[in-house]
């Protein structure tokens, strides 16, 4: 788990700053980039639904005024519609009224001629007609067949009509216009009105070729027999000029057709009125789908050549038409030379014609398309300001974000070493101490595990200091000791005999001995002088124990010893000397201090040897003539020291010429190899058997021995006092 | 060197094992000056012990010197090598060895 957690970078092993700073950095990265996702994601959402409403804004604004412009456009253009429709139809029931006026008054004198008398009325084509003057006119058949004398007759009552003609005429004298009579006999009876002019023109074409029961409005007349609206043409002064015309019988039928030919400016106003915008047209339709009266005098909607407009136009164009001919009332949209237009029309109900006016779409959209253009360029530059000031915000985001994270990597990097710096501090007083500095105290005042830490260490100098102190003081008392013992031992080893060849004068024996103290100074000794010329007096001692104390019980046991025996008179008696000796070790003998030791004395002369052994281990003896080594036989006295009032044997044997007797301590015998086995006995019989003769002096006996001891010893250490004693006789030679 | 003790009532059995030499006989030294008050019956079991050296004579010498005030002192299971060492230092005429 743990080494899991090690392989995550932040917490690889590395330097504790290296450990805290990326810690720090990653938490507080963390942070920034969650709140930086969260402006990214609020700053997304916002810009998105920002998008998304200003689109909807765009559209349902642009939507709203096309729906209230057209709603506008269309109640306007039909109430123009029904307006117009009534007014034209009022302007036109007027005519119509004098049309039926003007029948009336001709039937009257044609079904009445007894109550006329004949008239004449002026020809044209002999003298000049005055505006609103009644003319007679005989059409060209007429004139070429000739009047006769009836129809002079007929001709003549029918100029009564005049009295209806005239009045009329002056009735319209504002417009163009003319007032008529065609008799199905050929002949007409009219009055003309031209504003402004003293007479009225007429052409040599006219005069000679009109034919009045052949033009459109009498046959159209006859034909229907009611009162007609003729085809629409534009008179002399450019004003639609209407032609409503009615038959009339007389006393045997249908006798002609009277007819008022107007120019009506009023009606011409209404339709220029009702236009609106530039693409405006109002026509009037017929109920046979004709246009009769248009705005436009040329294109599909012109007036001048009565279009069936049922006919030759759109599918949408000829609905309209078709509602428009059943009497309908309404608005809608046609298409017209491949645009689109708002038709508004109205019924003309006496007439059963019908009134329309239309716009081009385009005309009326065009503020709406500016309006919405404007919408949308308002939004637009909104949208491009307000993406822009994104990306301002991006850029000041990115810039902040960076400036955060450059503050941010300093700061932790400041954290961290100011974190960091406490341990450096400690590792530095760690350093000087270690390196022998106890004075140094380290000051880390954080407050923290850091400082205790700290004061842990300080704790720990003081202590060592005062562990170096005690340290020092002890070593020095030591050395002091070692100095003292270095003393006692150079004083130990000066008490022992130690100048060789010993009394080289006494050519009669050779003596060596050696002493290595276990520890400084030892327990075991030495000792051999000459009691008198003859007589020389050989120790070895071991008191129990090692070291200093064993060191004072040995010198205390050797000068006891030698004082015994150089005190006594007379024959030396061993026994008594030890016996005394012991009791005299006896005394004050607290610590139960005791010492094995064997003395002997030789007759240099007679070789004889008395010797005492008090618990010391039995020395070797050489046999000359036997050639070989083997132990002294012994008496087992007590050690000395160990209790008072005692007995002890001495024995005695005789030394021959080179004979050697070896003394050694328990040192010998019990040296330890490695393996903690001992020396033995068996051992040093053995050496001692094996040495040649050439090792026949005391010295070399011994370093023979000290030698094989050595090596069987090793490098283990030293545990007991070695010492070693050779004694060679060599006889007494004569003198 | 291991010292064993076993008391029974005022009888104090010693059991030695191993090497009693200049380093334990302090050991045994210690428990020779502490350990017999009141003791009337001291017994040293030798069976396991190896070697005695000049100190560890001087400590049974100490101890003999003690219970021939207040009691007796016996010597079990010596074996051979120790007991040479005994009858050459003449500590076997004064200790009381038992076979």
């Amino acid at each position: 788990m743990n080494e899991k957690i090690y392989s995550l970078w932040f917490l690889k092993k590395g330097s504790i700053r290296n450990r805290v700073f990326r810690l720090i950095l990653l938490g507080s990265m963390t942070i920034l980039v969650v709140m930086g996702l969260l402006v990214a994601y609020g700053l997304y959402t916002m810009d998105s639904v920002f998008m998304t409403q200003s689109d909807q804004l765009t559209v349902t604004s642009a939507g709203y005024i096309e729906n209230v412009t057209s709603q506008q456009i269309t109640g306007r253009l039909t109430d123009v519609a029904q307006t117009r429709a009534l007014a034209i139809e009022t302007e036109l029931s007027g005519i119509t009224n004098d049309t039926n006026y003007l029948a009336y008054g001709v039937e009257s004198v044609i079904k009445n001629p007894e109550y006329f008398a004949e008239r004449s009325l002026p020809d044209p084509r002999f003298q000049k007609i005055r505006p609103g003057e009644v003319y007679i006119h005989r059409g060209a058949k007429l004139q070429a067949s000739g009047v006769s004398p009836s129809l002079r007759h007929e001709i003549g009552i029918m100029s009564n009509a005049l009295s209806y003609i005239a009045p009329m005429a002056k009735q319209y004298n504002q417009f163009e216009s003319s007032i008529f009579i065609g008799s199905k006999n050929g002949y007409i009876i009219a009055a003309d009105n031209a504003p402004g002019k003293e007479y009225i023109n007429m052409t040599e074409e006219f005069l000679t070729t009109y034919e009045p029961t052949e033009r459109g409005w009498y046959k159209n007349t006859k034909e229907r027999g009611t009162i007609t609206f003729n085809d629409i043409y534009v008179g002399a002064d450019g004003y639609p000029s209407f032609t409503c015309s009615a038959p009339y019988e007389d006393n045997d039928g249908f006798a002609g057709v009277v007819a008022i030919a107007c120019s009506v400016k009023s009606i011409s106003d209404i339709l220029d009125n009702s236009l609106m915008g530039k693409s405006g047209i109002s026509f009037v339709l017929s109920d046979k789908g004709k246009i009769m009266l248009s705005t436009n005098h040329e294109g599909l909607m012109n007036d001048v050549d009565g279009k069936d407009l049922q006919k030759d136009s759109s599918d949408s164009l000829g609905d309209a038409v078709e509602k428009m001919m059943s009497g309908a009332s309404g608005w809608q949209i046609v298409e017209m030379d491949g645009q689109n237009y708002f038709l508004a029309y109205a019924p003309m109900k006496k007439l059963k014609w019908s009134f329309g006016t239309i716009i081009a779409i385009n005309e009326v959209m065009t503020p709406v398309q500016t309006a919405r253009q404007h919408i949308v360029d308002q939004v637009g530059s909104f949208k491009d300001m307000m993406n822009s000031q994104m990306v301002k915000f991006a850029l000041v985001a990115i810039i902040s974000i960076w400036s955060a994270l450059v503050m941010l990597f300093n700061i932790t990097s400041w954290l961290t070493n100011r974190f960091v710096e406490p341990i450096k501090e400690l590792t530095d007083g760690v350093r000087e101490i270690a390196a022998g500095n106890l004075e140094k105290k380290i000051a880390i005042p954080t407050r923290d595990e850091l400082e205790t830490l700290a004061n842990a260490f300080n704790n720990m100098t003081d202590k060592l200091q005062n562990y170096m102190s005690n340290l020092t003081r002890v070593t020095m008392e030591k050395e002091h000791i070692a100095t003292e013992l270095a003393v006692a031992t150079n004083i130990q080893e000066s008490m022992l005999p130690h100048t060789f060849p010993f009394a080289p004068e006494h050519t009669e024996f050779d003596i060596y001995a050696t002493m290595q103290a276990a520890k400084e100074v030892g327990g075991d000794f030495y000792d051999f002088y000459m009691v008198d010329d003859e007589h020389l007096l050989v120790t070895i001692a071991d008191v129990s124990g090692k070291g200093v104390p064993a060191a004072l019980f040995m010198v205390i046991a050797k000068t006891m010893l030698k004082n015994s025996v150089l005190s006594m008179e007379g024959e030396r008696d061993l026994a008594a000397i030890m016996a005394r000796t012991n009791d005299q070790l006896c005394q004050n003998n607290d610590a139960m201090m005791f010492v094995t030791a064997f003395m002997g004395i030789l007759n240099l002369t007679t070789g004889k040897f008395n010797y005492i052994n008090a618990g010391h281990n039995p020395p070797v003896l050489y046999k000359a003539n036997e050639n070989r080594f083997d132990f002294m036989p012994v008496a087992r006295n007590f050690v000395m020291g160990g209790m008072d009032n005692i007995e002890y044997k001495s024995q005695e044997l005789t030394l021959c010429k080179g004979d050697r007797l070896v003394l050694y301590t328990d040192g010998v015998t019990e040296a330890l190899n490695y393996s903690k086995e001992l020396f033995g006995e068996e051992r040093l019989l053995d050496t001692l058997n094996k040495t040649t003769k050439s090792e026949n002096s005391a010295q070399k006996l011994l370093l023979k021995l000290e030698q094989v001891l050595k090596n069987y010893v090793g490098h283990a250490e030293q545990s007991d006092d070695i010492t070693m004693l050779a004694l060679v006789y060599n006889g007494h030679e004569m003198a | 060197m291991e010292i064993k003790k076993e008391l029974t009532g005022n009888k104090l059995k010693i059991s030695l094992e191993g090497r009693l030499d200049a380093v334990s006989a302090g050991d045994l030294d210690k428990v020779i000056q502490n350990d017999l008050n009141g003791i009337d019956e001291l017994t040293f079991d030798f069976a396991a012990l190896d070697f005695v050296a000049s100190a560890g004579l001087r400590v049974l010498l100490v101890a003999q010197k003690r219970m021939n005030k207040q009691g007796t002192m016996k010597i079990f299971h010596v074996n051979e090598d120790v007991m040479d060492v005994l009858e050459m230092t003449g500590f076997s005429n004064f200790l009381d060895i038992v076979d």
